[in-house]
């Protein structure tokens, strides 16, 4: 039954490109600061405003593998209601990341963009 | 770019970190969650139906994990890891059976490394210098020859001597004509040497080397120079090792040009050569290099004089010059220059990768024939370790077929088995290489002697590491890989339902494998009983006196400048001295130790003989003092002994044995002829009786004994003392009696009589130990094998035999089955072993003492020891089939 009810998510969502969800963690938190895992992902269902399919126990596959590279920090620290929560602040590597990829992915969505609309500039 | 190389480290820690990650993994996950169920809270659902939503939106717990595991760390290590984990716990859990096979293992893996590792020091190691391949070794060999004072290792085959030794104009001659195949390079070792550094005093052995030496070796000086050459070098140059120059000089950077004093004369030292200078043979002892040239102290007139052959030469080809081009022109200047001293002269070129081959020869067939055995030994090793592991896959089964129930897949229980024999093989591995250094050590010292020390280095080395770890891991997966094949096939609810169905096929594998031991082990033991057979007969060998309480060393006055008359007087005052010693019976002095491997034939004429001349005669010659019949034992049976009246102002008289006289004169009298030998004319005044003179397991040579007085020692004299006491208790006081006399004089190789025979037959007790004790172990294999495999089939048939009992059934009836079992496996293995017994009694047997290839008392002795270990390991099993308790055994299904 529950498979059946995530089967029936996935046809009306837009599902995930490979990467993008790291892309996504690393511009949520230059923008607003240190977030635990919740928050980091009601603020992408947010932008996403319930459009794009998240399974939101993958951010934390995400959050590790940020993690280890060193793009962005952790820290256990306590949340608004006083609960023990573990944070993540953006590193200055990770900033340095998130340009590269921002211009990657906007040269790429450009192309694409081109791509399927061969009437903005030369035909395919 | 930084931060993957970051993530690719974390993630390596991260497999050894693991449940602290998982730790906080849950605890972020719990927040998540809980955080999520208030937000639906809010949202107005029950808090029941918010957990539930909760827990929908984050995915499900076990999955969310694996994900998040994949992502943070290397999945194939940390699964790795955990094989190797829950293996440890697998074979704790089963210590009986993990240390039955570690010690197996430990002890076939440990075999077969030292003796590899024996192998490949002594037969297959290359000198350490640049293109060994280039180099070669030459000998000679002839028939009738005429040469005189040939040192070496000199082998007689029918009337064809080979040789190693040149005389010094051949060398030249050869040297020059072969120039443009070849650079030929010549040396001889020289023995106890007295050498004195900054006023130390000690033994020293050395080399007289060809000014082409260094260069035709290619090494190059560690310090200043080496002979080069075709430059006449200084005749008081000398080159030494490295490590002489750490012993002696303390590494010295100032070295060169300091004096370092040989057999009293002084010399310079002008280089010293690299560290890994390995010398003519790998490890060679020698410390020191001083060149031939004319007039130099260690040769004396040996330089000029054809008939003094001496001079040991090897050779490196030059590019592009085959072997047979080669010998083809060696062979015509050697006719050339050496026509005269022999009938059909040939030189020899052997290969020379490894220097000169003195050791290579003498233990050359022991050693591969070890090799052989061990080989053997690890065949059983391997089919044991099979067995049991086949066995014990009979005991896994049922957890097998569970795990396969509950969803391992083939290639986890196929990973789990091999993981679990993996780590077995390297701890078994392990443990072997300290078995091996052990049984080297023992070997080194039972094969070489303690008395003259083994020159080759047998320290634990990469090759050694790697090849004893290849053999546990190859060993490891042949028998473990059957099993575990045969496990991954495993049908779970065949097996659940029923445990005695499927293990028929198995107990015909466990068969072939107990079969193939019982047949090797037989192999092996009639191998090594043939060794034990020709050692008894070699034991029971008489010399032909009694070598017990006899003391015997070497003194060499002559290195110290003794010349005639002195060097009487201190024989004389030496005799005397240790004649008078408390618990000394006779004194005697001869050139060289009994039984010592040493002869010393020549050639000699009998005067106004009609066939004079006709072909030569040869003599083993020994220089004696007139004490010497009585100290040994030797009865005279005609004439006279040695007298000490027989002196220089006499006239030349010699004592010859019986072989002499039974060889030369069968039909007339010998005593009161005339022999002429060393360039006079001795009368035979006595005849004495035959005792073994170089070896125990020679033929008694044709024998003149010389006195001292008149036939001075070569080099250095051998003094031998009966005693009373044991003879060991009075070494102390003879090294001081002669350091009293002289104290320039050192007491070298003092050992007893019984040592030196001992020594004789090092290499035949050497094969007896090692065989026994491998031919032992294959046999305890065996044993342990059939045992294995009779318990299993006990236990396969327990429920039967429970029940045949309950329904009557007599001891005899439970009894017989598996007698008959142990017997047909016993039959079988005999009997396909039995065809390949002559082979392979030629090939371990070849060239045995006193025994035939094919000897039916040692057949039978091994039948017979195998019956009684087949019986016994039959033993328990039936003694447990007695005791089943029919209800006890319906009960266990």
């Amino acid at each position: 039954m529950w498979l059946n009810h995530m089967k029936d998510m996935t046809e009306k969502k837009l599902d995930l490109l490979q990467g993008t969800l790291d892309l996504m963690v690393l511009q949520t938190l230059a923008t607003m600061g240190p977030l635990h895992g919740y928050g980091i992902a009601r603020r992408i269902e947010q932008v996403g405003e319930d459009a794009l399919i998240l399974n939101q126990g993958t951010i934390y596959a995400s959050l590790v593998r940020l993690q280890q590279g060193r793009w962005i920090s952790a820290e256990w620290g306590a949340s608004d209601n006083n609960r023990k929560a573990k944070f993540y602040n953006i590193t200055k590597l990770g900033k340095k990341r998130l340009a590269q990829d921002v211009a990657n992915w906007k040269q790429l969505s450009g192309i694409i963009g081109r791509m399927l609309n061969p009437s903005d500039g030369e035909a395919f | 770019m930084a931060g993957w190389v970051y993530r690719f480290f974390a993630r390596i820690r991260a497999v050894f970190d693991n449940r602290r990650l998982e730790v906080d993994l849950d605890e972020e996950l719990k927040h998540h969650l809980e955080l999520l169920s208030e937000e639906y809270e809010k949202q107005g659902m029950s808090p029941k139906e918010a957990r539930r939503r909760a827990h929908i939106s984050l995915g499900g717990i076990e999955q969310l994990r694996e994900v998040h595991r994949e992502a943070r760390s290397v999945l194939w290590i940390e699964n790795l890891w955990r094989d190797i984990r829950y293996g440890f716990i697998q074979l704790s859990q089963r210590k009986a059976y993990s240390l039955i096979v570690l010690t197996i293992l430990a002890l076939g893996t440990g075999a077969s490394t030292a003796v590899f590792s024996l192998v490949n020091a002594v037969l297959l190691e290359s000198l350490a210098v640049p293109e060994p391949h280039e180099l070669r070794v030459l000998k000679w060999s002839g028939t009738e020859h005429r040469v005189m004072n040939l040192p070496g290792r000199n082998r007689m085959v029918g009337k064809r001597m080979t040789a190693e030794s040149f005389s010094g104009s051949l060398f030249f001659s050869m040297r020059d004509d072969m120039e443009e195949h070849a650079d030929i390079f010549g040396f001889a070792p020289l023995d106890d040497v007295a050498a004195r550094v900054r006023g130390a005093a000690f033994d020293a052995k050395g080399m007289i080397v060809s000014d082409n030496f260094f260069s035709g070796l290619k090494v190059a000086p560690y310090m200043g120079q080496l002979f080069a050459p075709r430059e006449s070098t200084g005749g008081t140059s000398v080159v030494i090792t490295y490590e002489w120059w750490d012993r002696h000089f303390n590494k010295d950077v100032g070295v060169i040009g300091q004096p370092l004093v040989l057999n009293g004369n002084a010399y310079t030292v002008t280089g010293v050569l690299r560290e890994s200078f390995p010398g003519i043979r790998p490890n060679d002892p020698r410390g020191f290099y001083v060149p031939i040239l004319p007039g130099a102290q260690f040769l004396g007139d040996a330089l000029s004089s054809d008939r003094r052959w001496w001079i040991r030469l090897m050779a490196r080809l030059k590019p592009n010059v085959s072997d047979e081009q080669f010998a083809s022109k060696l062979n015509a200047v050697f006719a050339n220059g050496a026509g005269d001293m022999m009938q059909e002269p040939r030189v020899l070129v052997k290969p020379g990768r490894g220097g000169v081959d003195y050791d290579r020869q003498l233990y050359k067939d022991t050693l591969w024939k070890m090799l052989g055995i061990v080989s053997l030994v690890m065949l059983v090793v391997c089919a044991n370790l099979a067995g049991l592991s086949l066995v014990r896959g009979t005991a896994r089964q049922h957890e097998l077929a569970i795990r396969v129930a509950i969803g391992a897949s083939r290639t986890q229980l196929v990973r789990l088995s091999i993981v679990e024999n993996l780590l077995l093989a390297l701890i078994g591995g392990a443990a072997g290489i300290l078995v091996a250094v052990w049984i080297q050590k023992t070997i080194a010292s039972l094969l070489f002697g303690p008395t003259d020390g083994f020159h080759y280095d047998l320290g634990i080395d990469l090759k050694f590491l790697g090849f004893s770890f290849c053999l546990a891991v190859t060993t490891a997966l042949l028998f473990g890989l059957l099993p575990a094949l045969r496990a991954s096939k495993a049908e779970p609810v065949n097996d659940l339902k029923d445990r005695g169905t499927s293990s028929k096929q198995k107990l015909q594998a466990g068969r072939s494998l107990v079969i193939i031991q019982i047949c090797f082990s037989m192999l092996l033991l009639f191998g090594v009983g043939l060794y034990v057979r020709a050692f008894i007969s070699l034991l029971a060998l008489d010399p032909g006196f009694d070598v017990e309480k006899l003391l015997v060393f070497e003194v060499n006055p002559q290195a110290t400048g003794y010349e005639e008359p002195q060097l009487d007087t201190f024989y004389d005052s030496m005799q005397a001295a240790i004649t008078e010693l408390p618990g000394v019976k006779n004194v005697t002095l001869m050139d060289h130790p009994l039984l010592s491997d040493n002869s010393n034939v020549g050639e000699f004429s009998i005067f106004n003989r009609s066939d004079d001349g006709q072909k030569p005669l040869h003599v083993n010659r020994f220089t004696i003092s007139e004490t010497f019949f009585d100290t040994v034992g030797v009865p005279i049976a005609m004439g006279r002994s040695l007298l000490a009246s027989d002196t220089n102002e006499s006239a030349r008289v010699v004592v010859v044995n019986k072989a002499f006289v039974k060889e030369y004169f069968p039909e007339s009298t010998a005593l009161g002829q005339t022999m002429r030998i060393y360039g006079h004319d001795w009368r035979i005044v006595g005849i004495c009786d035959d005792i073994k003179n170089s070896n125990i397991k020679e033929t008694i040579l044709p024998t003149a004994y010389f006195s001292f007085r008149q036939r001075r020692f070569y080099k250095e004299g051998c003094c031998m003392v009966r005693t009373s006491l044991a003879p060991n208790s009075i070494t102390s006081s003879i090294r001081k009696l002669v350091a009293n006399i002289d104290p320039e004089v050192p007491v070298i190789r003092l050992t007893t009589q019984e040592n030196l025979l001992a020594n004789n037959i090092n290499q035949e007790r050497f094969m007896v130990t090692l065989g026994s004790f491998l031919a032992g172990l294959a046999l305890l294999l065996a044993s342990i094998g059939l045992y294995g495999l009779m318990a299993f089939n006990l236990a396969r048939r327990a429920r039967e035999i429970g029940i045949r009992k309950a329904i009557g059934a007599r001891s005899g009836d439970v009894v017989w089955p598996i007698l008959k079992e142990a017997l047909f496996l016993f039959t079988v293995g005999v009997g396909i072993g039995l065809p390949a017994l002559p082979i392979f009694a030629r090939l371990v047997g070849d060239r045995l003492y006193g025994v035939q290839s094919y000897d039916f008392f040692t057949l039978g002795f091994v039948g017979i020891v195998l019956f009684s270990v087949v019986l016994l390991s039959a033993w328990i099993p039936v003694r447990r089939s007695l005791k089943i308790d029919p209800m006890m055994a319906l009960r266990v299904e």
